[in-house]
């Protein structure tokens, strides 16, 4: 509220909460966000708002999930129509342009996500899990994950915790080069560009955590160039 | 009474203590791993429903059946389990599945985890053992499946963003229930078979420890049985046998002093065999002996009672003498208690008294003196007593004289004393007395005109005289001095016996008036040819006394003298100071007195025996006199003599005069 009194040239917001906390409450200042997966979704977009978005596009993350584990031909994902539904639209159709099978089983509520999988998992090489909140919760981690080890199906996502935890490999922004770039935006804005002429934009670089452990266990085959290339490696 | 052997005893008794030890061990043993089997038991069945409560977290936050039923069927592999039952917070099943229990456990038939429905509430996972409905007991665990309400690490923040949770708090909430069913039957067979390890190993050590028993006791005891067998033999008689020393302990040593002993044993029984040879020969001896002495006995008792029967007789004379005897005997014990009294004694000194009861000398208390000669009861004594009998108008004069009595081994016993009647003797005396009184008066007056019309012709008033008629005068008048001189002796002595004699008392010089004696008998010493001799004389002689009367003393004293020493003879005269007195002593070279007579000297009338047959006859009271005259004085007159070499005569007489 001390905002509200002394209203800001510009404000730069960190995370979804702040940036729909910012966006209910200014409609005339600018506003930049980050670290926001799905804007959209959850309409953060208006005249005086831009900012940079944490998601990998499908097409990115198809390109690499074949460049990284060559042997994987079919990826599954489960997801909730009304959170990621138009996510997994476009995923098809990247999916289709890169010529990968993309078998996706919806979810409506957390109590189907077992099921979902257990319908999934005889039909798919790898596991893709998107930032769905039905679909990840902190019970279902584990089940994911030991699913993932019992059936030796490896899981790529999109943050480096669940790879520590042994997903087999995450692509995701890199939350150094989204606070340049947010920082970029505000800095146009202020020298008098107009928010609304810049458009919402992905991370610029993208982050490779590779879980070489859990990767040898499962005894899933996998390009050695990610030895080289991942940001991370945890061995 | 039964006898039960060493070895016996021994295995039954350490054999009890083994089986107590043993029992309480296996017991011990058991109800120890029984207890931690049980323990092991439920924290098994607790692990596991925990564990199966964490792992079905996600199963029970999504409800999911497959998930569930895989998890149940994973924990109804472990043997024990019987039944596993997942329910949500409210207690409705979820999920569930049993081993062995089909009927009891239908879908749509939970009544089982009714069992809990109080527990339903328990962050705490619980056991409860109840019976199932075929009866067997069965042990349910619950335990809560908690659900956490903090944020897991490592999720990404932007999903929790998403779905508008707030950052979580500490804590966890209850997302339902895991009852897991497992049945003891297993843990029961295990604790069979620890019972039955228990009992065997028990039965075993028992086995071993009384067969170890056995074995020591054996060993241990049967040095003691061959040593008891031995012990025996040995007892019956046969000391030829050793026990062997098989051990050094103990039983060794033991066995080594019974062979010691034993031999000792035999030395001794050869020792006893030939002092009781010794002893057969000396016992035949003695038999003999004793048949000899027997006779010897039987003749001596014979002659000894003759013997006694003497003594008796002469003991009953002695004592008819004592009884009959006319003079008194008096016998006391040193504690003065009368120990005989004869009839004569009584007499005299009781009288017509009525004898009383007294014992000791208590009975004679009426009698003045008597008591005085028991005084000293080491010491002769004599009194004369006079003894009045208020039953007799006279009274009578007895003379008591006690000595000491010894026993056998002359330890002083009592005292004797004798006493003898003199009454009869003392009037006698009197009588005599005023005989010779009356005589010497009625001779004194003829016998002074005798002396008197001698005189008269000596002087020549009856004309002139021959020569023979003048020496016959002369013997007359001689012969009549001495007639006087015994008149008036025998007239001092009546009048010292009847008390009537007085003294004249003078200062004097006894010095002069020894030599005034001596000078007047100076004629008959030179005629005698005797040598006076006055030596060591004492020039202060001054005292007090009767000058005739110490006169006659001193007269009398060396009229004897010169009487009875030869011619040639020594008379020495001694004057000295004594302390208080003045002694006096007449020294003579005579014929001396025996010592029998010594004592008698100064008695009336009496005449040394060996004097009167060669000298001329004297009163026989010139001694008497002078003792009484002495007497008289306060003085002391004394007599030492030896026969063949003289006498000595003395006479004390106290300087400050001390008269009677």
């Amino acid at each position: 509220m001390a905002l509200k009194r002394d209203p800001p040239d510009l404000i730069l917001t960190i995370g979804l909460w702040a940036t729909r906390v910012a966006k209910e409450n200014f409609q005339k200042i600018p506003i930049i966000f980050s670290m926001v997966f799905d804007p959209d979704r959850f309409s953060i977009f208006g005249e005086n708002i831009t900012g940079v978005t944490l998601e990998v596009s499908a097409s990115e993350i198809f390109s690499q999930i074949r460049d990284l584990f060559p042997e994987a031909k079919k990826i599954g994902v489960l997801y909730n129509p009304k959170k990621t539904g138009r996510r997994i639209e476009q995923a098809e159709k990247a999916a289709r342009a890169l010529e990968v099978s993309l078998i996706s089983v919806p979810v409506h509520s957390e109590k189907d996500v077992p099921e979902g999988l257990r319908t999934l998992q005889p039909k798919i090489d790898l596991l893709w899990l998107v930032p769905d909140s039905t679909v990840i919760t902190p019970e279902s981690v584990d089940f994911l994950l030991l699913t993932s080890f019992e059936n030796n199906i490896p899981i790529v996502t999109f943050s480096d915790g669940f790879v520590r935890r042994g997903a087999a490999a995450s692509f995701s922004a890199d939350y150094h080069a989204v606070g340049e770039q947010s920082a970029r935006l505000a800095l146009s804005i202020l020298q008098g560009e107009d928010p609304a002429r810049l458009a919402i934009r992905p991370s610029k670089k993208i982050r490779l955590s590779f879980n070489l452990k859990i990767v040898k266990k499962m005894g899933v085959r996998f390009n050695p160039k990610v030895l080289q290339t991942a940001d991370k490696i945890y061995d | 009474m039964i006898k039960y052997p060493l070895k016996l005893k021994l295995v039954i008794f350490f054999s009890l203590i083994i089986v107590v030890i043993c029992t309480a061990l296996g017991f011990t043993f058991f109800s120890q791993t029984k207890t931690v089997l049980l323990e092991n038991f439920t924290k098994r069945g607790l692990i596991l429903a925990e564990n199966t409560a964490y792992n079905s977290r996600y199963g029970v936050f999504s409800e999911d059946l497959v998930i569930l039923q895989d998890l149940i069927q994973g924990v109804l592999q472990v043997e024990d389990v019987v039944y596993v039952a997942i329910s949500n917070p409210s207690g409705d099943i979820l999920a569930q599945k049993s081993k062995q229990l089909p009927d009891e456990f239908d879908e749509g038939a939970p009544d089982l985890p009714q069992i809990r429905k109080k527990a339903f509430t328990d962050r705490i996972p619980s056991v409860k053992s109840y019976l199932a409905k075929d009866g067997r007991r069965l042990y349910d665990i619950l335990a809560p499946v908690m659900k956490s309400t903090e944020r897991p690490r490592g999720f990404p923040t932007e999903l929790l963003e998403e779905r508008f949770e707030k950052p979580g708090t500490p804590g966890s909430v209850i997302q339902g229930f895991i009852q897991v069913g497992m049945s003891p039957e297993l843990l029961n067979q295990q604790i069979r078979k620890v019972l039955g390890i228990s009992i065997l190993v028990t039965l075993m050590m028992m086995m071993g420890g009384v067969g170890l028993v056995y074995f020591v006791s054996k060993h241990n005891v049967r040095p003691l049985e061959t040593l008891a067998m031995i012990a025996q033999k040995i007892g019956s008689g046969d000391l030829s046998q050793s026990a062997p020393v098989t051990s050094k302990d103990e039983i060794g040593e033991l066995t080594t002093i019974f062979n010691q002993m034993t031999h000792s044993l035999k030395a001794r029984d050869q020792q006893i065999k030939e002092r009781t040879d010794q002893l057969e020969i000396l016992n035949r001896k003695l038999t003999n002996l004793n048949l000899t002495l027997e006779e010897r006995v039987k003749a001596r008792t014979k002659e000894l009672e003759g013997v006694i029967r003497q003594v008796n007789n002469e003991k009953r004379k002695t004592e008819r003498i004592i009884h009959d005897i006319a003079d008194g005997i008096i016998v006391i014990d040193v504690n003065e208690r009368i120990i005989l009294i004869n009839p004569a004694a009584r007499k005299m000194l009781l009288g017509s008294i009525d004898a009383s009861d007294a014992k000791d000398l208590s009975l004679f208390s009426h009698i003045p003196h008597l008591q005085e000669i028991f005084l000293n009861p080491s010491e002769v004594a004599m009194r004369e007593i006079e003894v009045h009998d208020p039953g007799r108008a006279s009274s009578q004069v007895i003379t008591a004289v006690s000595a000491p009595l010894k026993d056998h081994w002359g330890h002083l016993s009592g005292k004797v004393a004798v006493l003898h009647d003199i009454t009869a003797l003392k009037e006698v005396d009197r009588l005599k007395s005023e005989f010779v009184s009356q005589v010497s008066h009625d001779l004194r007056t003829p016998l002074t005109v005798i002396k008197g019309y001698i005189d008269n012709l000596q002087d020549g008033i009856g004309g002139d005289l021959t020569e023979r008629q003048k020496n016959y005068l002369d013997r007359m008048s001689k012969n009549a001095g001495r007639l006087v001189r015994l008149i008036s002796d025998l007239l001092d002595v009546s009048r010292m016996e009847s008390a009537k004699l007085e003294l004249n008392l003078t200062m004097l010089s006894l010095q002069g008036l020894i030599e005034e004696v001596v000078n007047a008998i100076r004629p008959i010493t030179v005629e005698k040819k005797l040598k006076v001799i006055l030596n060591k004389f004492e020039e202060n002689s001054l005292l007090q006394g009767d000058r005739d009367k110490l006169e006659q003393v001193i007269t009398n004293l060396l009229d004897n003298a010169i009487k009875f020493t030869p011619p040639g003879g020594q008379i020495t005269i001694t004057l000295q100071k004594e302390q208080q007195v003045l002694k006096t002593t007449i020294k003579d070279t005579g014929i001396g007195i025996p010592p029998e007579e010594q004592p008698r000297i100064f008695e009336r009338f009496f005449q040394v025996e060996r004097a009167s047959s060669t000298h001329e006859i004297g009163s026989g009271l010139g001694m008497f006199i002078a003792k009484n005259l002495i007497d008289l004085h306060g003085g002391q007159i004394r007599v030492t003599s030896e026969v063949g070499k003289g006498s000595e005569f003395s006479f004390t007489l106290p300087i400050i005069s001390s008269c009677r």
